[in-house]
């Protein structure tokens, strides 16, 4: 029994609110093409006043069915052409979006000076173009079933810098949205219906599909392109570096714990993605980051794309299923696609629509720790110095100077010791013996393999003669320094050491100070374990 | 009814001396003898694509084509037939006997006569035409006229 479905369609161009008539249409939208397009091949005359910037709206639809727009924008260029096939004039459209293309130039800097959701970002830079209408989604970190799954907040860091925090004027505002949303697995792009939006196309599509289509019934002609080219499944992500308010580095970091070998691209069994965006200035935006681009770039990149008779309805970012058994043997528990493109053609060839569609295959990997804590001498309480003080918690001095062992990882971007503390340069703080001359103030010295690799001078604590040091923390301030300089993998030595000062009248003598619990954070050193 | 033999070759017309085109008049004749006029056709636009992998075909239709028709007209003279030949490519009243095609014009009575006026027809060509020394010029004219197939009209 062989089944006839007969439709009459009708496409409907309107160039500021009149009708022209038109030979064919071609449209097209999509997540990697922000700007929608449209080419309208039109029959002289237009109406008066069609030019540059004139408003364009495209419907299309049945008959007794539905219809919807399938462009909405504005006239870009046009081209008028007489020949034997007639006057006619071809009319370049883009959509609403276009108004984000170009940078401010001459207006300020945009910056954010507190951590900001980047989804009210994206709504501040849409309103400052006047576009509209547009629907943002809430930009949330990637993983819907973690408790934490929490708002991507970007910038403001005030330690982090300008390029953390702020747009240049130079900047197109489209370039710089659409990276950032991006980073996210969130798209910013026009739509046929004419509504821009921003949504999550990433990772297998979890909702209820729009609409399925299926081969024999509704499928024109389908191709399945699977492709190993774009497998990344160790994925780097670096947010800002930045000294923070210890003045220790600290690079914003993301790597896995361990990556699984890829057969499509073994050997070696992986490919390594470094994203980089200073913008990041949070360690749960670069993990979210880093778990978007595994689930999307983790296996091979497979895409259908199909053609079916005209359907106004289908927008870039919408679930749908698509049944093929020819191309797809797992159609049956496979088949679900975020849309990733849509085309319309309409011609003396009738109207057709092409469409994309996608899903990420990779999964999510578990975070490598990028810092590590070692406690220096078991927490222990040295009393640094030469003089006998009843209200510390050592009484007696363990010496002018300290030497404490602890190892270094491979690699690492910062270090920086922490502990307890209180006394250290106290005459710097507490203004006394103003006949006594500082030869050397306090502080670490980093050394290995016999050579001093850094000095850091300890900051100055108030030292009381009568307050009890004896219960630790009580009195006691928590401090973090950095350390600086390159150790190479192996053992390194801390040198704590009591600064000297020389009295004309009592010669020389050496600060007493007390330090405890002290640890030395290295960070940087997160290595996954390759294949 | 009017029968004329012309060059070994018989004419069968109805009288009608009004019937023509924007003010160059002819007469309809038929090569067979009949004296009905032939109907105008149109196209019915459509894309037909067959869905692969079924039975199933998707018919999509596209409007519906300009009415076209071509009569064999008798011009009276040769100035008569330079007159209609003017006319091609242009837009005008062809004046026929009421009620002999499907198209709705407006009618009206003229010597007698009942025609039917249809607007906005174009002459768009005029072709095989055989002069005879004596004036007569026979020609086969093809008309087109947007239409409306709901109501038979062509506005």
């Amino acid at each position: 029994m062989t089944d006839i479905v007969n439709l009459t369609y009708y496409g409907a161009v309107n160039v500021n609110g009149t009708a022209v008539d038109w030979e064919s249409i071609s449209t097209s939208h999509g997540k990697d093409q922000p700007i929608g397009q449209a080419t309208i091949q039109a029959i002289k005359p237009l109406p008066a006043g069609v030019d540059i910037g004139s408003a364009v709206q495209i419907t299309a639809g049945y008959y007794g069915g539905m219809q919807s727009n399938i462009f909405r924008g504005r006239v870009s260029s046009f081209q008028d052409a007489f020949s034997d096939s007639g006057n006619t004039v071809s009319l370049k459209c883009e959509g609403e979006l276009w108004k984000m293309k170009n940078p401010q130039e001459n207006a300020v800097n945009l910056e954010y000076s507190v951590p900001t959701k980047l989804s009210d970002i994206i709504r501040v830079l849409l309103d400052l173009r006047s576009v509209s209408p547009y629907l943002v989604d809430e930009i949330r970190t990637s993983d819907l079933s973690d408790p934490s799954y929490l708002y991507i907040r970007l910038g403001g860091l005030l330690f982090a810098g300008d390029e953390s925090k702020i747009i240049p004027s130079q900047a197109s505002l489209l370039s710089w949205a659409t990276q950032k949303c991006e980073l996210f697995g969130y798209y910013l792009y026009d739509t046929p219906s004419g509504q821009v939006r921003v949504s999550r196309i990433s990772g297998k599509p979890s909702g209820t599909a729009v609409m399925t289509f299926t081969e024999g019934l509704d499928i024109y002609s389908v191709t399945r392109n699977s492709d190993s080219a774009q497998i990344y499944n160790y994925v780097e992500v670096l947010g800002a570096k930045y000294l923070d308010t210890n003045a220790v580095p600290v690079q914003i970091r993301s790597v896995p714990a361990s990556v699984p070998s890829n057969a499509d691209i073994n050997p070696p069994g992986y490919r390594k993605l470094r994203v980089s965006d200073n913008w990041i200035v949070r360690n749960r935006e670069a993990n979210s980051a880093r778990l978007v681009k595994e689930l999307d770039f983790g296996a091979r990149l497979v895409e259908e794309s199909w053609e079916t008779w005209g359907n106004p309805d289908i927008q870039p970012g919408d679930i749908i299923s698509i049944i093929s058994p020819s191309t797809n043997p797992q159609y049956a528990t496979n088949n679900k696609r975020w849309v990733t493109s849509v085309s319309h053609s309409l011609t003396d060839r009738g109207w057709n629509t092409s469409i994309s569609a996608w899903a990420g295959g990779g999964t999510t990997l578990p975070e490598a720790t990028d810092c590590v804590t070692q406690t220096i001498a078991g927490g222990a309480t040295f009393h640094i110095g030469d003089q006998v003080r009843p209200n510390f918690n050592q009484t007696n001095p363990y010496g002018i100077e300290a030497q404490i062992n602890f190892s270094v990882a491979a690699t690492y971007t910062s270090l920086s010791l922490s502990g307890y503390i209180h006394g250290s340069n106290s005459p710097l703080y507490n203004d006394e013996n103003g006949n006594k001359i500082w030869k050397n103030l306090s502080r670490v010295e980093v050394w290995q393999s016999g050579v001093r690799v850094s000095s850091v001078d300890l900051p100055a604590y108030y030292d009381s003669p009568i307050d009890s040091y004896a219960s630790i923390p009580t009195n006691w301030v928590r401090f973090t320094i950095p350390l600086a300089g390159t150790l190479a993998t192996g053992t390194g030595q801390l040198r704590i050491i009591a600064g000297e000062g020389v009295d004309n009248q009592e010669g020389k003598s050496f600060d007493d100070f007390e330090v405890t619990g002290m640890s030395v954070r290295t960070c940087g050193v997160g290595q996954p374990v390759l294949p | 009814m009017m029968n004329n033999d012309y060059n070994g070759k018989s004419y069968t017309f109805r009288w009608a001396p009004m019937t023509g085109f924007d003010g160059a008049k002819f007469a309809i004749f038929n090569d067979d003898g009949s004296t009905s006029y032939p109907d105008w056709e149109y196209e019915v636009i459509a894309a037909v694509k067959h869905v692969p992998g079924g039975n199933r075909t998707i018919r999509q239709s596209m409007g519906t084509g300009p009415a076209t028709v071509t009569y064999s007209v008798w011009c009276d003279s040769r100035a008569e037939y330079d007159k209609l030949r003017a006319k091609q490519g242009v837009s005008g009243v062809l004046r026929v006997i009421a009620n002999m095609q499907s198209i709705r014009g407006t009618q009206r009575k003229v010597q007698n006569v009942n025609y039917e006026d249809i607007s906005n027809v174009i002459l768009t060509q005029l072709s095989g035409a055989k002069f005879d020394p004596d004036g007569p010029v026979e020609a086969r004219a093809t008309f087109m006229a947007p239409i409306n197939t709901l109501t038979g009209t062509t506005s």
